[in-house]
């Protein structure tokens, strides 16, 4: 089914009824994945963060008035190895005993072609800098066009782990981590 | 004859004296190259190996230790040989095992305050004795390389005494430790 997601431009918002609100969503967590990749050794690999809470909301009308906050919880973190597993959550990097939360807080909202521009302030190790999102929504094939109660999100953006205080072991792994989240977001009745 | 006597010793300490001179020889070697060599895909590894076969030494070391109490070793061949050279063979002697014990044990302590954990051969994890801490990490590992160069010393002072026995002195010192 996540195969055949199709995107849901934000321009069609138009076909949604003109009283629309901001709508409130929650994440579906055991449908949701909060990805990254890094490259050791010139390689690229895989990890992710097991678990997170957070809220979103979407307005189709005014896109401006769209908001998503998440709290990642670091001790989550998880690649293919221990040895790099355990090395991202060491002191060295994301020291998730002194800093076992990472926080996204959104800023603002703007159209993009088929989706959106989110930019907000990422903490990471009490560190908080600015970042932007592409954000996608996509609905489920064969699901309405108009359909906003079971969306798809999709979230991609890259940041300099070094920029954080996070940048240990600069001579294994790069210092640019990119992030790929795909997460289900179903409508609070 | 698997025990030290008064006159010589015994087939155990024998095969500690070797068997550990020889594989921390070689771990030595082993320590020094992962320190420098460029880090990658194939060689990551290495470092858990170390881990491992510096934590097998240190078992290894206790043993012997054990033993050298339940089976004392013969006593020092007086003969020729000037007191301070006494004094320093005995001080050389209990440095050698200090430092054998503690230099894979801060080795443990360093690698454990990385917060990256130790896996014996796949099988399991091996204990973590110290909480994450670079501060502790960067001391800790500049002990255990501290101590294998004083370690290095030790060796060279205990080589050159059993050498000085055997071929100036030509006692049965070193003879008495061979088979």
């Amino acid at each position: 089914m996540r195969k055949f997601l199709l995107a849901v431009s934000l321009l069609l918002a138009v076909a949604v009824p003109a009283t629309a609100e901001p709508i409130k969503y929650a994440f579906d967590y055991d449908d949701s994945n909060i990805g990254f990749f890094y490259v050791f050794d010139g390689q690229e690999f895989e990890g992710s963060f097991k678990k997170f809470t957070g809220d979103v909301v979407l307005d189709f009308q005014k896109p401006s008035n769209s908001s998503v906050n998440v709290i990642i919880d670091s001790t989550s973190a998880q690649t293919s190895v221990f040895l790099a597993t355990d090395a991202l959550k060491s002191p060295k990097v994301l020291a998730v005993r002194q800093y076992p939360e990472m926080r996204f807080v959104s800023r603002s909202a703007r159209r993009e072609g088929n989706g959106a521009i989110v930019t907000g302030d990422l903490t990471v190790r009490d560190v908080t800098r600015p970042v932007q999102l592409d954000v996608t929504v996509f609905r489920d094939q064969g699901t309405e066009p108009t359909e906003r109660d079971n969306l798809i999100l999709r979230v991609k953006t890259s940041i300099n782990r070094s920029n954080y205080h996070a940048g240990g072991y600069p001579e294994m792994v790069d210092d640019e981590i990119k992030i790929d989240i795909r997460a289900r977001i179903n409508r609070i009745k | 004859m698997l025990r030290n006597t008064q006159e010589t010793y015994g087939l155990i300490a024998k095969l500690f004296h070797w068997v550990l001179a020889l594989y921390l020889a070689a771990l030595f070697g082993f320590g020094k190259y992962i320190a420098s060599m460029k880090v990658g895909i194939e060689n990551l590894h290495y470092f858990n190996l170390h881990k491992v076969f510096g934590l097998i030494a240190l078992t290894l070391i206790v043993l012997r230790l054990a033993w050298r109490l339940y089976s004392p070793p013969p006593p020092t061949l007086a003969g020729g040989v000037k007191r301070w050279e006494l004094h320093l063979a005995r001080f050389t002697h209990g440095m050698l095992y200090v430092l054998m014990f503690a230099m894979p044990l801060a080795g443990w302590i360093a690698s454990s305050a990385t917060g990256i954990r130790i896996s014996f051969f796949d099988l399991f994890f091996l204990p973590m004795i110290a909480p994450p801490s670079e501060r502790m990490e960067d001391l800790f590992f500049d002990i255990h390389r501290l101590f294998g160069y004083l370690l290095l010393l030790f060796v060279a002072l205990h080589v050159a005494g059993a050498l000085k026995r055997h071929l100036v002195l030509r006692d049965k010192t070193l003879r008495r430790m061979w088979f």
